[in-house]
């Protein structure tokens, strides 16, 4: 990059039901604890970017950047709304880093949020559905958790996965969460609630066979913001700036059957392979990860294709406990979207928050121990959009 | 209100009643649900929970526990008749309940399903446990079913493939009645009925004068 | 009977399905329309509980089928039960409804062979 860019502030709003409050309001709750909590004082923001996938469906609002400009009394700072499906976050910290790397801004506020769980469930099924390939997936009833259930059959066919890895990740997840005070799901759960017991077949349903109710994300409300600038007046802001050491983003097919292998996320490798080389680090040199885990699944087929482990592998680790809290690389400390949830357009920008406390060892109950380096991978579509960040604490 | 109409109100029951006998299930916590049938003496207590819940609009909470409660009420007061309540307890707290009514020997109405705890599928084993009432110790011949939500439309139209009834209504809204037959309840049993007994001893007394906690929905608005 | 039609570059003869402006391998224009066949092999699957608004069947079976060129395909399975190899054939039917009107495409259903 031609110039390091920093992370100096970073706020969330609890993720859950934020019955009565609109989408707007809680992202101007975010981006004021972002703004607060960056120190930034009167100096003023060049540029502002919203990230949200569905605020005209769902909100009955569009041009958000503008609305939340206006709220914060920033003006006349540019402003963006970002729609990237599952990937509008990483989107728009991806896009805001550039305007500062580039020289053209030095102070970016950008706030991801999503406002979900109003309406029924086969509504939001069907809107989330929109962004799969329009007539090759879409007019055949296809969803997210179907994708997901029909990838997963594959790895399990492909690779010896059993139902009980898929288990030990949501278990995982869910057990983090409850130290993460902004988790959507505070709910332990136990692999004989959920697999072995026979009332695991009420507590634990089919959504998508063989994906269950716990191996899927919820739908949640809520948002996520972060302040960024250039690294170089960084200091003038904080004592621990968290430095964007590297990022990267790659593409794939739309539709899931065109890709050569289907249980090969090559974005997510292209992605991250782009952004370790950028850091000049490797997966190995990771403290931590924050992946995109809206189906179990995906957290362990992510940590193969991001490179931490060899294809095939990632369910070894986690039997491992490898991947645990006190692990060697934990993975998903906040919960993942699993546990934390996955109010869509705040997903990425949730992903770098959570970075930022873990790096300046903010993350309470969650902390992993002296973590300086980690990564996060926010995946848009059914993988067909990934960006990929390291970030580093710089001391 | 001749003395006649009194007299038929008086006798809470005039079908033989029978007692539920109680269960344990375990939830995905690992966690322990008793379900256990409650005693006209018991009605107080449990409206005491309820009454939290008569101002929350979300997902039709107030509709709901409003007229649980006045069918719970009417049931202490002999205002109902032959009508039946279990509670879900879990950890000594009041987690959820289930009411229904029998209108005769071969029909059982399907009243209401309330979850104070979310998230745990509480509901789904209570409403499973009050049709295995009906069915299997009532032995009447169908339930019939309405929803005042679409979260319980879907859960319970769907996941229990109910039949409409277009001919009947339902007492609960006078829309049409979903009907629950014995044949169908007996296939979908194996996978949605769940529940070990006796209850040992502990957790049963436990369950006997269950904690009134603050309802989720409730916190979560806080 | 309406044949499922897939897409083949005549520059560097890649096939696929569905329609891209450009040849996914070359870039090329130059694209003609290919029968893909009557039978296929079911590659993965799944029993969908939570089906969108507009698809009213509880399970939906979906599956990724592969024609004998290798191009895939994604579509509904007109059974109650499959398997991983099965050999299906396209079919055409009613898919779900899409703002409230049906829309039409293939599904695959189980090729019956016929005894022998
Ligand atoms: C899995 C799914 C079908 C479950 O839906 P549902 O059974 O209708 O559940 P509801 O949304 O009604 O939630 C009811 C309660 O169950 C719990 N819950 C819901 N989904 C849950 C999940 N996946 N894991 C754990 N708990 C969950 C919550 O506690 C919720 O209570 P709350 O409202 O107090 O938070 C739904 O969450 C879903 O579609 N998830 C996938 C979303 C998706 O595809 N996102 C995009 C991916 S890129
Ligand atoms: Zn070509």
């Amino acid at each position: 990059m031609l110039r390091q860019v920093a992370v100096i502030g970073c706020g969330m709003t609890k993720f859950g039901r934020h019955d009565g409050k609109t989408l707007l309001e809680i992202m101007v709750e975010a981006s004021l604890r972002a703004i607060d909590d960056a120190k930034i004082g009167e100096r003023d923001v060049d540029a502002v970017y919203v990230s949200t996938m569905l605020s005209g469906e769902l909100s009955n609002q569009t041009a958000l950047g503008s609305a939340l400009v206006d709220q914060l009394g920033l003006m006349p700072a540019a402003a963006h709304r970002l729609e990237n499906g599952p990937a509008s976050g990483g989107s728009a910290v991806k896009n805001a880093c550039m305007a500062v790397a580039s020289g053209f801004c030095d102070l970016v506020l950008v706030t991801g949020g999503e406002k979900m769980r109003h309406i029924s469930g086969d509504r939001i099924t069907d809107l989330i559905s929109t962004m799969v390939h329009p007539t090759a997936e879409y007019v055949h009833g296809v969803t997210l958790p179907a994708l997901a259930a029909m990838f997963t059959r594959l790895y399990m066919h492909r690779y010896g996965l059993k139902r009980e890895h898929l288990a030990k990740v949501a278990i995982k997840n869910h057990a983090n969460a409850l130290k993460n005070p902004y988790a959507h799901i505070h709910q332990p759960i136990t692999i004989e609630g959920i697999l072995y017991a026979k009332e695991a077949e009420v507590n634990n349903p089919l959504v998508a066979d063989p994906l269950r109710l716990f191996d899927c994300c919820p739908v949640t409300d809520g948002a996520a913001s972060v302040v960024l600038c250039a690294a170089e007046i960084a200091k003038e802001f904080c004592d621990t700036p968290v430095i964007v050491a590297g990022l990267g983003q790659a593409t794939d097919t739309l539709a899931v059957h065109e890709r050569e292998d289907p249980t090969l996320l090559k974005a997510v490798q292209v992605a991250s392979q782009k952004a370790f080389k950028m850091a000049k680090l490797t997966p190995a040199d990771m403290d931590l990860a924050e992946l995109h885990d809206a189906f179990t699944i995906l957290e362990i087929a992510e940590s193969e294709d991001s490179g931490f482990f060899a294809k095939g592998t990632g369910h070894k680790a986690l039997e491992e406990d490898v991947t645990s809290l006190g692990g060697k690389l934990p993975i998903n400390p906040s919960g993942g979207l699993k546990a934390r949830g996955h109010p869509v357009g705040a997903t990425g920008v949730a992903q770098i928050v959570e970075l930022t406390w873990q790096l300046r060892g903010e993350a309470g109950g969650r902390q992993v121990q002296g973590a300086e380096k980690a990564y996060c991978c926010n995946f848009g579509g059914f993988g067909n959009n990934v960006i990929s960040f390291v970030l580093t604490r710089r001391n | 209100m001749s003395e006649d109409q009194e007299s038929i109100l008086r006798v809470d029951w005039d079908i033989p009643r029978k007692i539920y006998p109680p269960k344990v299930v375990t939830l995905a916590s690992g966690e322990k649900l008793v379900i256990r049938e409650i005693e006209r003496g018991e009605v107080p207590p449990i409206l005491e929970a309820i009454r939290p819940l008569l101002t929350v609009e979300k997902d039709y909470y107030d509709i709901v526990s409003a007229r649980v409660y006045a069918e719970l009420l009417g049931w202490y007061r002999y205002r109902v008749k032959n009508e039946y309540c279990l509670i879900g307890v879990v950890n000594g707290e009041l987690a959820g309940l289930v009411n229904n009514r029998l209108v005769n020997e071969k029909v059982c109405m399907s009243l209401h399903t309330l979850a104070l705890k979310r998230g745990g599928r509480i509901g789904a084993h209570l409403f499973a446990a009050k049709q295995e009432h009906a069915i299997e110790n009532y032995s009447v011949d169908e339930v019939w079913v309405t929803a005042e939500s679409p979260i319980g439309f879907r859960r319970w139209m769907v996941e229990w493939s109910l039949q409409p009834r277009p001919d009947l209504q339902h007492e609960l809204g006078g829309v049409t009645v979903y009907v629950l037959t014995k044949e169908n309840y007996y296939k979908l049993k194996p996978q949605k009925v769940f529940g070990e007994r006796p209850v040992p001893e502990e957790l049963y007394k436990e369950s006997l004068n269950p904690k009134i906690i603050i309802p989720d929905i409730i916190r979560q608005q806080e | 009977m309406q044949k499922m039609t897939g897409f083949k570059c005549e520059k560097c003869g890649k096939m696929f399905y569905p329609k891209h402006a450009r040849c996914p391998r070359c870039g090329s224009l130059e694209l003609k329309e290919i029968d893909l066949g009557n039978e296929c092999t079911l590659m993965t699957y799944t029993k969908l509980f939570a089906v969108p608004e507009g698809v009213e069947q509880i399970p939906l079976l979906l599956g990724i089928v592969e024609f004998k060129n290798g191009v895939r395909a994604l579509g509904q399975i007109v059974a109650e039960e499959v398997e991983i190899g099965a050999t299906l054939q396209p079919v055409w039917g009613p898919l779900r409804k899409v703002h409230g009107k049906t829309v039409s495409g293939f599904k695959f259903e189980p090729v019956k062979r016929k005894l022998s």
